[in-house]
């Protein structure tokens, strides 16, 4: 097999790490219990048939939770004619459609106190609380402004006081928690005159709701928005008109947004507390692995160096010997030269005594002739 | 009336032949239509009218006055309105020729009579909790008023002219 032990095992914990993030994201997504409400939480049921656009709601909501007066009073109905949202001080908005009959309709908007609301999940200081009552209630004294919570809703409600410099607060209906506190209905209920807006348990409320599309099918379309859009809102919503046409999403699904997001966010820990654990193993394995490499390196260059001195040395010693040999043949040579020489010599020697002898004797005879 | 809860025998008051009788009928289908014909023209609906003293002229509701006056319900208008759009219609006429029929329009789940009960009677005066369909007494008066001028799509007064039935206080 090419792979090394080392490699398999890297491999093999950066799977098991993987799976193991995966497994963690899915036993979180799957086991969230699905949280069907307080047995007591309270609703609105808003019957948009009946809706007549006269704004008493909204001037009931402006006195009863004291916001400023607004430019144009509540009784001017030509803000009708446009389209609006909450704003800073304005909790609840009415809006007129044009149905398909080129009829007026007019609905309500305001925050639907969702049974898991996705503000609340958005929120990382805890700002936002489903209270049992039903209400979404704000604490702006924990609130940092960051907003996430605006991002976060389906329905963009949450309103910003934008113009608050020092101390600005996230601003949305309330449910009127502390009139309810108080056993009182909410103003916006409480004030509207054809009964538009009703406040009860949700789950008589919903009850109600499709006991009155029953007994006038041809009046209403046969759906409860709200009973389970973003998995469910305390505020329900019936309309003989569709309500893509009257401003309300129909694209938002019965999952409500803390299901959604609880997946991917259970895997943060297992993330952060695992991942870089490993990452370091893997990071000190491999540098490990050039370490012993180095050393390897290393090693086999000083053995290269080693065995080159050891040839140097012999090659050394050979040439001392080589040279030894020629000192010794030429020790030799010289002295069989010299040998040579002083036998030559004394040869030249004896023959010149020879003839120096010679030479004595000559003369004599010469004389002697 | 509550949609598809009408009574069928009513329908036999005026689909009257017995099948027996249907046998004498003439074949052709125009001698059918002039017979038919005939028979409608001869029975004589008369105009539904109502004693003055059993509708009161005007009705003061003056029960919950907040930021608004008592309201003046112009009853004999509203009830003379009513009659003349019925009496221009034959099968109106036929199924309101019970004495007090057309009242129950408004003076409705209770026994047909001269003095129909109060609508505070079965809608309470204090806001509550809703509990099953029955609106409130502010609910219960609007609706049915607004409601009905809806369906007919009367345009005065407009629903949102709060001070043409009743005066805001000032």
């Amino acid at each position: 097999m090419g792979i090394s032990r080392r490699k398999f095992l890297g491999w093999f914990g950066g799977l098991s790490a993987t799976a193991a993030t995966a497994a963690s994201t899915a036993i979180a997504g799957g086991g969230n219990h699905h949280f069907k409400g307080h047995p007591d939480t309270m609703g609105v049921l808003h019957d948009i048939n009946k809706c007549i656009g006269c704004r008493k709601c909204e001037e009931a909501c402006n006195t009863v939770n004291e916001l400023p007066k607004p430019e144009k009073t509540f009784d001017d109905l030509t803000v009708l004619d446009q389209k609006r949202r909450t704003s800073a001080d304005v909790y609840t908005v009415v809006n007129k459609f044009n149905d398909s009959n080129n009829k007026n309709v007019h609905v309500k908007k305001q925050c639907n106190h969702c049974m898991e609301p996705a503000c609340a999940s958005a929120c990382f200081v805890k700002a936002f609380k489903k209270m049992p009552n039903g209400s979404v209630v704000y604490d702006e004294s924990v609130c940092v402004g960051c907003r996430y919570c605006m991002v976060a809703c389906p329905f963009n409600i949450p309103a910003y006081e934008y113009d608050n410099a020092f101390s600005p607060k996230v601003t949305k209906c309330t449910l009127c928690y502390p009139r309810l506190e108080k056993g009182l209905l909410p103003g916006c209920v409480e004030i509207c005159p054809k009964e538009a807006l009703i406040f009860g348990n949700r789950k008589e409320l919903i009850k109600i709701a499709r006991d009155r599309i029953n007994k006038h099918p041809d009046q209403y379309i046969d759906h409860i928005y709200g009973e389970h859009e973003m998995g469910g809102t305390s505020w329900l919503y019936i309309s003989g008109t569709s309500f893509s046409e009257i401003g309300m999403r129909e694209d938002l699904g019965e999952t409500s947004a803390p299901e959604l997001t609880a997946g991917p966010l259970s895997a943060v820990p297992i993330v952060v507390g695992l991942w870089p654990v490993l990452l370091t193993g893997v990071y000190a394995i491999s540098k490990r692995k050039d370490k012993i490499a180095e050393e390897e390196k290393e090693e086999a260059v000083q053995a290269n160096q080693d065995a080159a001195d050891e040839e140097m040395k012999k090659q050394i010693a050979q040439v001392r010997k080589n040279a030894e040999k020629d000192k010794e043949k030429a020790i030799k040579r010289e002295v069989k030269k010299a040998l040579e020489e002083a036998a030559k010599e004394a040869e030249e020697k004896a023959a010149k005594e020879a003839e120096e002898k010679a030479g004595k004797e000559a003369p004599e005879k010469k004389e002697g002739e | 009336m509550p949609f598809g809860k009408s009574d069928q025998g009513k329908c036999k008051s005026c689909h009257n032949v017995k099948l027996a009788d249907a046998k004498h009928f003439p074949i052709k289908q125009e001698d059918q239509a002039s017979l038919a014909n005939s028979v409608i023209s001869s029975r004589k609906m008369p105009a539904l009218e109502y004693d003055q003293k059993d509708v009161p002229e005007k009705v003061i509701i003056d029960v919950m006055k907040k930021e608004y006056e008592a309201a003046e319900l112009p009853h004999r208008k509203i009830v003379d309105t009513l009659m003349a759009r019925l009496n221009k219609d034959t099968l109106g006429k036929y199924f309101h020729k019970d004495k007090y029929t057309m009242c129950q329009g408004c003076h409705h789940n209770s026994p047909m009579s001269a003095a129909p009960p109060k609508c505070a009677t079965c809608h309470s005066l204090a806001p509550k909790k809703a509990t099953d369909g029955r609106p409130g007494l502010k609910g219960a008066y609007h609706g049915q008023c607004i409601g009905c001028h809806d369906k007919m799509g009367i345009k005065k007064p407009a629903a949102t002219a709060c001070a043409e039935c009743h005066k805001k206080k000032s």
